[in-house]
């Protein structure tokens, strides 16, 4: 298990710029090398999406500026990054000729900055991350896992709150993250009566269609339709505005075959481990 | 009116790897006397050469998710896109057309993009 800071790339998105596919491809690279980087997004960061303040205050921040004009740099600055690393494209790779040696001339650099912090020369620590004092958290090669600590949670990923005598069922981070961006929910009607793991409507993303298994009896009496318009709120907010079913239970003892936090987070490294280690099989 | 294009900045994401190799399709390919793009940092940072050709121009925006961050930049930046195209909501249109990684977004995507060319060159300026 790695304690180590992650790192946040922020390349520079002009499209239409040698520097901006320089950039792109450095990061690519970067990102496809090291575990624990992260590729930023310039219209992310400019709409400031939780997420991504999220990874942007918990992480290393390299800036890879395609032109003179630094709009990596200028808005990392500007969402209050004052120790970020910035790589400037026309300073690290102009006598480099050939798209594919410019970006590796980039990605040698920011290596080279990797290896002298690692070895403590420059260790600049990122400020921790703004999260509540229930947020469990653990970092695993590229997952950093987050779990919230008041909830219960089922083997299949899915997290129960007990609210009011009802159950509010959601999608744990960790499977957000296994399933990447999702683009389409279907769910279940109000009324539907389901069993303990029974299936109840389905998740596509870029990566895989999921079912959704509620981990507890009853009748659904709310479901969270602003995800038929907006599906990526379950990337965005899992643990809130990326619920699914409110349920009215057969049983609330039912929820102690359920794990809570601290089993759950054992779990899901576990499961990580595996993914990690089936990837490299591949 | 020029017609400029605008892709999401979402690197590191197959969508947005399709957003900008749809962009590519229109700028650089068969329409491209008709298509091309402009910078999307110069937009956020107040570029005023950038924020002309976007107050100028009929503006497509081609965003990778719903969060929509390139059509809120080419607001930001006084633009008033005729088309605002959300890959996802295109491909959950025919499905078959999933892309496969951002490195190589793989047949599926390619079709993916030439979906978009065809509804951006087909209802240009009619968002349904």
């Amino acid at each position: 298990m790695s304690t180590a800071v992650r790192k946040y790339i922020l390349p520079c998105a002009g499209y239409d710029r040698p520097g901006g596919n320089t950039s792109r491809r450095a990061a690519e690279k970067l990102a496809s090398h090291h575990g624990d980087v992260t590729i930023g997004s310039m219209g992310a960061l400019f709409t400031q999406r939780p997420g991504e303040m999220r990874e942007l205050r918990s992480s290393r921040v390299i800036c890879i500026d395609g032109c003179g004009t630094k709009c990596a740099s200028v808005l990392a600055d500007a969402r209050g990054v004052k120790d970020a690393l910035i790589i400037s494209i026309p300073e690290v790779s102009s006598a480099v000729k050939g798209d594919q040696d410019k970006a590796q001339s980039v990605v040698d650099a920011v290596e080279a900055v990797f290896v002298r912090e690692a070895a403590g020369e420059k260790q600049t620590q990122a400020p921790e991350e703004e999260a509540g004092p229930e947020l469990l958290e653990e970092t695993f090669d590229k997952f950093t896992l987050r779990v919230k600590g008041d909830l219960r949670y089922s083997d299949n990923d899915f997290w129960v709150s007990v609210e009011n005598g009802n159950v509010r069922v959601g999608v744990s981070d960790f499977l957000q993250q296994m399933m990447s961006d999702v683009y389409y929910v279907r769910l279940a009607e109000v009324g539907t009566h389901i069993q303990m793991f029974d299936e109840a409507g389905a998740m596509e993303s870029t990566k895989t269609l999921l079912e959704i298994i509620v981990p507890v009896s009853g009748t659904i009496v709310e479901r969270n339709s602003k995800l038929e318009d907006s599906p990526e709120l379950i990337n965005e907010d899992p643990y809130g505005r990326g619920w699914l079913y409110v349920v009215n239970p057969d049983d609330i003892t039912e929820l102690e075959l359920l794990k809570n936090a601290s089993e759950y987070m054992t779990h899901a490294l576990s499961k990580a481990k595996k993914e990690i280690g089936k990837k490299v099989k591949d | 009116m020029k017609k400029v294009v605008v892709p999401c900045s979402g690197i590191g994401k197959a969508f947005g790897a399709v957003s900008r190799e749809t962009t590519h399709l229109l700028t650089q390919g068969m329409h491209s006397t008709d298509y091309r793009t402009v910078c999307l940092p110069l937009l956020m940072t107040d570029d005023t050469e950038a924020r002309q050709v976007i107050e100028e121009s009929e503006v497509y925006v081609v965003d990778g998710c719903p969060m929509k961050c390139a059509s809120v930049v080419v607001k930001h930046a006084g633009g008033k896109p005729v088309m605002e195209i959300i890959v996802p909501k295109v491909l959950a249109v025919n499905k078959d057309h999933r892309p496969a990684t951002v490195l190589d977004i793989g047949e599926g995507g390619r079709l993916l993009c030439e979906d978009i060319v065809r509804i951006i060159i087909e209802r240009g300026g009619k968002d349904e």
